[in-house]
């Protein structure tokens, strides 16, 4: 039962879909901070993503947007999140300039 | 339950410039450290090794001789143990929890309350959990893998943005879990006071229905206020960011709940790496001066 309960709530934060008997609000600021520490990890566990990020945050969140709509969120290790990032990047011909790779 | 009193700790986060604007209060005023043991990991070919934090952070016990502590995030207490993919997460975490507490000697170990995983997918923050005893269940079952590691235990009630069931009765439910487990709590009292703002609770009877005899460990932080802008209804609610200062009414709770907890071990005083400059310093040890003149060691 529990199990059942969480794998529905865990979706509905990460899709931005409303749960019975859950405050829409609370379930929507979860879902921002959740993407919230996903950019974080990406840009903490890739010194060259951090830079895009500071070199061009509108095409850094552009992709991350994109990414996060495609790819949901596995890993809570920096690095592994960045790899992920990366490698979904890399297969779309986005990512930071080679200046900052 | 009752053990040695360690003080007043701070954190150490995997941050160099957090470990450089901090180094006064680490060296002088910390009398212990509170390390997340997740973040002296890396991933590799599946498997979990130590980073290269772990062996700065082994360096700073040897050269300062502080007791550490252990405080986890990840570990998903409210996950239960035979959900997908768990009994081979749960057995890396522990031989790795293991290998540090042979270095580190945690003098405990903390854990949020809530879940962070659920059919391979990550949340990163803690979930609240229904108030229900298959939740109690799981919860001291995965606290008692653990004590395995770590002896003392304890489990850190939450901050969540929104509830599954009555907030009013979270203490009636970590009192549950307490019981079943048999574990310490480390009462956050930031957390306690913002799912008080939030749900429009008594924080000091909140904080008062706990029991106050399983509390080993004390978080006092800071927050702030989610932007209106965020949300449709233009609401804004607490969030736990440990981004600013500890709010006055923090204070006033560990005032007047720390004399009250027998077992009570350690106070930290939180801020997170990333939220101030050097100019946020001074500011930052006058709240662990001020932890330390409401907890003596």
């Amino acid at each position: 039962m529990l199990k059942e309960l969480q794998g529905r709530l865990l979706r509905a934060v990460l899709d931005g879909e409303p749960f019975a008997g859950v405050d829409p609000d609370g379930l929507e600021l979860t879902r921002l901070v959740v993407k919230k520490l996903r950019f974080e990890l990406i840009v903490r566990g890739d010194s060259a993503m951090d830079a895009w990020f500071d070199r061009d945050p509108a095409a850094f969140t552009d992709a991350f947007r994109q990414y996060d709509r495609e790819i949901p969120p596995r890993s809570w290790f920096p690095k592994e999140e960045a790899d992920m990032f990366r490698g979904w990047c890399d297969s779309r011909n986005l990512g930071p300039p080679a200046s900052v790779k | 339950m009752i053990g040695s009193r360690l003080g007043v700790g701070f954190a150490l986060h995997p941050d160099l410039e957090y470990l450089e604007l901090t180094r006064e209060i680490v060296e002088r005023d910390a009398d212990y450290y509170e390390v997340n043991p997740e973040t002296l990991w890396r991933r590799r070919d599946g498997r979990l090794e130590r980073n290269d934090y772990h062996d700065l952070f082994r360096k700073f016990l040897y050269a300062s001789r502080k007791p550490f502590v252990a405080h986890g995030l990840e570990f998903s207490i409210g996950t239960p143990t035979d959900e997908e993919g768990e009994p081979a997460r749960i057995g890396q975490w522990l031989e790795r929890l293991r290998d540090d507490h042979a270095t580190f000697r945690f003098a405990w170990m903390s854990e949020h309350l809530g879940w962070t995983t659920a059919r391979g997918l990550q949340a990163t923050l803690p979930l609240p959990l229904p108030h229900h005893s298959e939740a109690v269940a799981v919860v001291a079952e995965r606290l008692g893998l653990l004590k395995t590691v770590v002896p003392t235990v304890l489990f850190e009630n939450w901050a969540t943005a929104f509830v599954i069931d009555n907030p009013s009765r979270e203490p009636d439910f970590f009192n549950a879990i307490l019981a079943e487990a048999d574990c310490g709590l480390l009462l956050d009292l930031h957390n306690a006071w913002t799912q008080c703002v939030n749900f429009d609770l008594d924080a000091a009877e909140y904080v008062g229905r706990l029991d106050l005899a399983r509390v080993v460990q004390i978080h006092v932080s800071g927050g702030s206020m989610s932007e209106p802008a965020l949300l449709a209804s233009r609401r804004s609610m607490r969030m736990d960011s440990h981004d600013g200062p500890v709010p006055e009414e923090v204070w006033s709770l560990l005032e007047r709940f720390a004399p009250r907890c027998p077992n009570l071990r350690g106070v930290v005083v939180e801020r997170l790496n990333g939220t101030f400059g050097a100019g946020d310093v001074p500011a930052l040890a006058a709240e662990v001066r001020r932890a330390k003149e409401l907890f003596p060691c």
